[in-house]
C-alpha cells in the first residue's frame, strides 16, 4: 500500500512538471519562432518576423539552409568550398550587428567572392529564406533556360509582388533585380538585405 | 484497490487539466488599409489590441518589414478585457512612383497563438 502510495504521489508530481513544458532546455533555439518565420507564405511577414530572432536563431535558420543546399544541390567543386567556407565563417556572432565578426563576413563574402554562382542562384541560396524543398532545386529552374530563372526570380523568389517594393535589397552585396532606387535616411535598415540578410537594406527595386 | 482507482483517476484529472489554456486571447485588425497616400508622404495610424484572455497580455516585442514602419505600442502590459494602441507610421518615401503597396508588423506575444501578423496597405499617388 505504502509502495503504491508512493509510486502514485511520484506520477502526480512527475506529471504535473512536466506535461506543460515545451522548452527545449539544452538550446537557445526557439523552435516555434523559428517555424514561423519559415512557414510564413508571404515575403513581408517572414521579413518582419525574422526581426524577431535572436543571433543565434538567425544562425540556426541559415546554417540549416547551407546544410540543405549542401545536401540536394547539384554544385560545382568550387561551390561546395565556397559553401563549405561559408558554414565554418558562421557563428551566432555573425549575425550580431556591428559585432566584429559581422564585419568581417560583409567584407569577405562580398559580389566577387559570391560569383561562383550565377547570380539569381545565389539569391535564391543566400538572399532569400523561400522554402527550397518547395520551389526546387536550381539545376531545376536553369532547365528552363535564361527566360526560366527570370521568371523563377519574379514570380518566386523576388521581392514584394506588386507595384511599389519597399525598401528591402541592397544594391552592393548579391544579385537582385532592379535594386538600383535608393532609399531615404528614413527609410534605411542596417540589416536584413544582402547575403544572409546582413547587409543594410538601403536600395529599393524600381 | 480504492486508493490505487482514486490516484488513477487524480492523476488522469490531472493531465488533463494542466494543459488547458485560455483559447481567446487577442481581438487586433489583422489588415490595416491606409487609402490613398501621397508617393512621399509619412502617415500616422494605429490600431487597438483588445486582451480577451483572463490574464495579462505581455507583448513581448514588435516588428515591421522595413525601415518604412515605425512602431511604438502604448503599454506592452494589457490587463485582461483592456485594450492597448499601437501607434505606427508608414513613410512612404517612392519619390512620386505610384501604385499598391503592403507591409507587415508582427507581435510576438504571450497568448496562446503567440504571433499576429498585421498587414497595412496603401494605395500611393
Amino acid at each position: 500500500m505504502k509502495k503504491s502510495f508512493l509510486i502514485m504521489c511520484s506520477l502526480l508530481l512527475s506529471n504535473f512538471f512536466i506535461s506543460c513544458s515545451s522548452e527545449d532546455t539544452a538550446s537557445n533555439i526557439d523552435e516555434e519562432k523559428v517555424q514561423f518565420v519559415l512557414q510564413s507564405k508571404s515575403t513581408e511577414v517572414t521579413k518582419a518576423a525574422y526581426q524577431l530572432l535572436t543571433p543565434e536563431e538567425k544562425h540556426f535558420i541559415w546554417d540549416e539552409r547551407i546544410d540543405y543546399i549542401l545536401s540536394h544541390e547539384d554544385l560545382t567543386v568550387q561551390q561546395v568550398n565556397f559553401i563549405n567556407e561559408l558554414k565554418s565563417d558562421l557563428n551566432s556572432s555573425s549575425f550580431q550587428e556591428n559585432s566584429s565578426e559581422n564585419q568581417v563576413l560583409k567584407t569577405k563574402y562580398d559580389n566577387t567572392k559570391i560569383s561562383v554562382f550565377e547570380p539569381i542562384q545565389a539569391y535564391y541560396y543566400f538572399g532569400t529564406l523561400t522554402n527550397m524543398a518547395a520551389k526546387g532545386t536550381w539545376s531545376s529552374i536553369a532547365d528552363g533556360g535564361q527566360q526560366g530563372k527570370l521568371d523563377f526570380y519574379y514570380s518566386s523568389i523576388g521581392l514584394v509582388s506588386g507595384s511599389l517594393k519597399s525598401c528591402n535589397c541592397n544594391g552592393d552585396s548579391i544579385y537582385d533585380v532592379d535594386c538600383t532606387v535608393a532609399c531615404s535616411s528614413s527609410t534605411n535598415t542596417n540589416s536584413g538585405c544582402g547575403v544572409l540578410w546582413l547587409w543594410p537594406c538601403e536600395y529599393r527595386e524600381k | 484497490m480504492t486508493f490505487f482507482k482514486i490516484s488513477l483517476i487524480s492523476f488522469a484529472i490531472i493531465s488533463i487539466f494542466s494543459c488547458t489554456k485560455n483559447k481567446e486571447s487577442v481581438l487586433l485588425l489583422k489588415e490595416v488599409d491606409l487609402g490613398t497616400v501621397s508617393s512621399n508622404d509619412t502617415v500616422h495610424s494605429n490600431i487597438e489590441i483588445t486582451n480577451l484572455m483572463k490574464e495579462n497580455l505581455i507583448i513581448k516585442k514588435a516588428s515591421s518589414s522595413c525601415g518604412c514602419t515605425s512602431i511604438t505600442i502604448k503599454d506592452s502590459i494589457v490587463k485582461p478585457n483592456s485594450t492597448t494602441r499601437l501607434d505606427f507610421d508608414f513613410i512612404a518615401d517612392f519619390n512620386g512612383e505610384k501604385g499598391n503597396t503592403s507591409k507587415a508588423i508582427v507581435l510576438e506575444t504571450n497568448s496562446p497563438q503567440r504571433f499576429h501578423e498585421i498587414i497595412i496597405n496603401a494605395k500611393v499617388e
